[in-house]
């Protein structure tokens, strides 16, 4: 793993591990309900500031709290058109299938790729530590699988060509 | 009355612009003598300036970004930076990781691995949960 | 070893309490009942589930002379529970709340009890001889947050409270035909019900966990910056110092002296403060020894297996080196300490045992009589 990678990761963790400080926190805005409040928005004071990590201009990390849950948004290196589509619909695919992940957010915020949204309830029933680690694992996981992905593409394409142009031959 | 109270405190950005434009001199000034971590902490100082203004604390940036990348070695840095100067650079340190600038962002990554092993995870909670003082 | 006691109660605890002769404990499961368990032999036997509420249950408060259980919940209700023969028996407070209720405690009088609420109001809740009905008093002056916490002064009148809008306030509490009229000159004027004394502003985020210390004289509370708030001379002018620390932040505090305090957080390690001659409070150390280990996999290896069997192999079940794991928390606990409770001794003011919860599910008991570098604040 290159140093910067490392570093880039090191900080997520680290900030993940401070603001995951969630508990239960019942809504001041309905009665008996209890909802995410980083994604109500509705009592700026439960908010905590909103931090966006970067590595670069293209990879980046948001991480928004509030007092019982928190979401992390990532936006992967896209480097070309095919990186790109790779992406899109490998995440999609992923995306489709939240509720196998619990903390995966059914849809990414706006301008991210993939977004997680972890509740007290998550905390409640697993360990912290393990969180964290999941969602940088996954974070270190994706770029590998894209370029995996884009790699098996990309030999395909080439036997795909050649087998074509055998018959010129 | 609404109108005199945003006056105030249009003029009280302008004198603090000034001061930042003071402080960018002398920060100048000791990067050229070979002092960066006297820089950095000269503009630590008054920091987070006390206004909401947008230009005062993007001024003010500038400075502290100036100082953070004249930084060099960072082990160098921290044994002679006072825990007080901590919680408002980890506040910095986060601005400059928003910039999505690359070597701003690898200067802040390498600098917040430090700082957390030094300053704790309480650091980053003051700077999180602190949404008053931003910077 | 500082902790004497360790019990797997529940998978997760919400907060819990003791019955006056420390025999019985009360605590509630994450739901919406309150389990009261006794020892009985080595061995804790539940005796009694509490079921009234009909969500999960924010508050329980046992009083030690009248021997009432006082518990609040989300739903916005809060019994009263009186021991007859072998029953609990709960009456209704009607508390007049829109919003869950998330704190609750009785008074040193025991004659009234506080409820603090996501209403972003707090009630004083006291008997009525004649209808035999508790009946709940509003503190009109609005907290711009819930309420996430309220504190008795020995005096019987004054509360103080802490909010998710990062105040400290305490307010007089003075019920006409409850309480009796202190004879000391100066202070009676300004004792009207609802009244605040005083508005504490020091923390720039949330607020948790305020306590009197025994006397009265100080007051202490955390804020979620890490920070944890000392007051003395509560009054016109208090005198106020705050302590910033490097771990995670505290949910609750407790005052085991007038010089020493015992914070719990997500930290899942009791922190100890302490105060020197000159009054400075500090950090002094963790009550735990930290444990280093990693654990086993317990809980969230379903993730990695479920990412394995989506890419048809399981590629992502083992570690791999060249992440680093982050390290787990805590030794005794494992997970976020919410509620701390003394074990107070008949006769004496110093505490020297108290018992933690927290989201592990475990009770914790400890002992500061062994810890002998704290012995000098400790008097």
């Amino acid at each position: 793993m290159s140093n910067t990678l490392r570093l880039y990761l090191a900080c997520i963790r680290n900030t993940l591990d401070a603001a995951l400080c969630l508990q239960n926190f019942p809504c001041q805005e309905v009665e008996r309900h209890n909802k995410p409040e980083v994604e109500l928005k509705t009592s700026p004071e439960l908010l905590l500031n909103p931090i966006l990590i970067c590595r670069n201009e293209a990879e980046k990390c948001l991480i928004e709290t509030s007092i019982n849950s928190l979401r992390i948004s990532l936006k992967v290196k896209q480097a070309d058109e095919l990186e790109n589509i790779l992406t899109k619909k490998f995440l999609r695919f992923l995306s489709m299938r939240a509720e196998a992940f619990q903390v995966l957010r059914r849809k990414p915020v706006q301008g991210y790729d993939i977004s997680f949204l972890i509740t007290n309830y998550h905390c409640e029933e697993m360990q912290k530590h393990k969180l964290i680690d999941f969602i940088v694992q996954f974070m270190e996981d994706i770029d590998k699988e894209i370029s995996e992905l884009k790699m098996s593409v990309n030999t395909r394409g080439r036997l795909v060509a050649t087998e074509f142009l055998k018959q010129f031959v | 009355m609404a109108g005199a109270e945003g006056f105030v405190e249009a003029d009280n950005a302008e004198a603090i612009i000034i001061r930042i434009e003071h402080k960018s001199r002398k920060i100048e000034s000791l990067l050229k003598q070979g002092k960066p971590i006297e820089a950095l902490k000269t503009a630590l100082e008054g920091a987070p300036p006390k206004t909401q203004d947008e230009r005062c604390k993007s001024a003010n940036w500038i400075v502290v970004h100036r100082a953070l990348m004249a930084i060099k070695d960072v082990d160098f840095m921290f044994s002679s930076l006072d825990p007080e100067y901590y919680d408002i650079l980890m506040k910095y340190l986060y601005r400059g990781l928003s910039t999505g600038d690359r070597p701003t962002c690898d200067q802040c990554l390498r600098i917040h691995e430090k700082l957390t092993e030094k300053a704790g995870l309480g650091c980053i909670l003051r700077c999180l949960a602190d949404t008053v003082n931003t910077v | 070893m500082a902790a004497i006691a360790v019990h797997q109660f529940a998978q997760c605890i919400t907060c819990h309490a003791w019955s006056p002769d420390h025999a019985m404990v009360a605590f509630c499961p994450n739901n919406n009942e309150v389990h009261i368990y006794k020892l009985i032999q080595e061995k804790w036997e539940k005796l009694h589930v509490l079921q009234k509420h009909d969500q999960i249950v924010s508050g329980i408060d046992w009083s030690v002379r009248s021997n009432r259980i006082v518990t609040v919940s989300h739903d916005r209700n809060s019994y009263v529970w009186n021991q007859e023969g072998s029953e609990w028996v709960p009456t209704l407070v009607i508390l007049r709340l829109n919003r869950a209720a998330l704190c609750v405690q009785w008074s040193p009088k025991e004659n009234k009890f506080a409820v603090g609420s996501g209403a972003k109001t707090v009630c004083i809740c006291y008997y009525e001889q004649e209808n035999n009905w508790w009946v709940s008093k509003l503190i009109r002056k609005r907290h711009d947050s819930s309420v996430t916490s309220v504190a008795w002064h020995p005096n019987n009148v004054f509360l103080a409270t802490t909010s998710t809008d990062g105040k400290c306030r305490v307010f007089s509490t003075f019920i006409k035909g409850v309480d009796i009229k202190e004879k000391k000159e100066g202070t009676s004027s300004d004792t009207k019900f609802g009244e605040q004394i005083l508005q504490l502003d020091l923390s720039f985020s949330w607020a948790f966990g305020v306590k009197w210390s025994p006397s009265g004289n100080t007051l202490a509370y955390v804020g979620h910056n890490s920070m944890i708030y000392f007051v003395d001379d509560v009054g016109p002018s208090p005198l106020a110092q705050n302590v910033a620390f490097r771990d995670l932040p505290l949910r609750d505090v407790l005052f085991v002296s007038e010089k020493m305090v015992i914070g719990v957080g997500f930290d899942c390690n009791p922190m100890v403060f302490a105060a020197d001659e000159t009054g400075i409070w500090t950090f002094i150390k963790f009550l735990d020894e930290r444990k280093t280990s990693s654990s086993g996999p317990k809980y969230g290896s379903q993730f990695s297996e479920a990412f394995g069997k989506l890419y048809g192999q399981s590629k992502y079940g083992v570690g791999n080196d060249a992440v680093e794991s982050s390290r787990t928390r805590g030794g005794t606990h494992v997970n976020c300490i919410n509620c701390i409770v003394p074990l107070r001794e008949a006769g004496s003011s110093r505490i020297t045992r108290f018992t933690t919860s927290g989201l592990d599910g475990k009770i914790v008991t400890w002992d500061l009589e062994s810890q002998e570098d704290l012995l000098n604040y400790h008097l």
